[in-house]
């Protein structure tokens, strides 16, 4: 069984689109949910206070998702949080270097609630399995 | 070596010559006339352009608010509706029984434990086609990115009409180049035209099982 009270830090440069993500992490029953509208913004966050999930888009003013994907996995206290992306960026080159990266999942937006259901659900039994 | 420092120098003066033909003809057709037209008109796209913005952030924001607000009211009415539901059940047997034999009360009471029972599936179904109405506004984030995209460039073009019109009187400055980021290229507009790209969620989700994920 999936821990609730999990806290989700969703990084969007768009509003709309923080808040479509942040009503469907609210129909999983996940309500523990921060916003950031950037990477720097969210490194920000997530070293003021701790997190457990981190949803992020790619292409965001000031720190792009991958930057901040590749500080976080080269922070000793973050590295180890998940980072699913969810993003319009969809080159082959893209999802390289997210996995490269470190990434613990892929989305292309435009995306369906049931898309974004399942790769947070395979994520957090990956998690549980690893701590199991 | 001269020979070809010459040769070069040569063929640099000819190219100025023509440049300068090209130039003169251009002035005299009325040219920096045109490019003004066309630096007003560029402004007033980029006008354009920010209306689609804030149009489109409205009708998205207002979408959203419409959803945030009926979400509880439909959850709320299936809550309710179940309870009742229940309350109705707690009867004691000699009330239900005294409800029973009288005809047109029982048909009432059936009615509605009936109509009680169907709510919670009625908006569920209405809690599905909001949701629907929410994932339609990712239409805000994906048309935005691509239109982030165009104002650049038609800023970029005006920068360079600008240029080129003050190029007239003070003669010739640097233009600023971009450098492209091939790995931010926002929203995939035109799929058939671009190689590599994967929009169908499956296409991502081989290539990260290829990768290890």
């Amino acid at each position: 069984m999936t821990d609730k009270n999990l806290r989700f830090l969703v990084v969007d440069d768009f509003s709309t689109m923080r808040r479509i993500i942040r009503n469907l992490l609210k129909d999983l029953g996940f309500n523990n949910v921060e916003e950031a509208e950037d990477g720097a913004m969210a490194l920000k966050k997530l070293r003021d206070s701790s997190f457990d999930f981190i949803v992020s888009d790619w292409n965001m003013p000031n720190m792009d998702g991958l930057t901040m994907l590749q500080n976080v996995r080269a922070d000793d206290v973050l590295k180890d949080i998940p980072v699913l992306m969810v993003t319009a960026e969809a080159k082959k080159e893209n999802i390289i270097a997210a996995a490269q990266a470190g990434a613990n999942g892929y989305i292309v937006k435009p995306f369906t609630a049931a898309t974004l259901d399942e790769k947070l659900n395979k994520i957090l039994q990956n998690m549980a399995a690893v701590h199991a | 070596m001269n020979n070809s420092l010459d040769t070069s120098k040569n063929v640099i003066d000819h190219f100025g010559q023509l440049t300068q033909m090209l130039h003169n003809c251009l002035t005299e057709l009325g040219h920096d006339q045109r490019l003004q037209q066309t630096g007003i008109e560029i402004s007033g796209s980029k006008e354009g352009l920010a209306y689609v913005v804030s149009k489109t952030t409205q009708a998205a924001e207002c979408s959203l608010q419409a959803i945030e607000n009926a979400q509880p009211v439909l959850k709320n009415l299936a809550i309710n509706a179940a309870h009742l539901h229940g309350l109705w059940q707690q009867l004691p047997e000699a009330t239900a029984a005294a409800i029973g034999s009288h005809p047109s009360l029982d048909n009432a009471l059936r009615q509605t434990l009936d109509f009680l029972d169907e709510i919670p599936k009625q908006t569920n179904i209405a809690q599905a086609s909001l949701t629907e109405i929410m994932m339609a506004q990712n239409f805000h984030d994906l048309t935005g990115q691509v239109i982030q995209k165009i104002a650049r460039v038609i800023e970029t073009a005006e920068q360079e009409i600008q240029q080129l019109l003050a190029n007239e009187n003070l003669g010739k400055k640097e233009t600023v180049t971009k450098q492209k980021n091939s790995l931010l290229n926002g929203p995939v507009t035109s799929p058939q035209k671009q190689d590599g790209v994967y929009v169908d969620q499956n296409q991502v989700d081989d290539l990260l099982t290829k990768l290890g994920l």
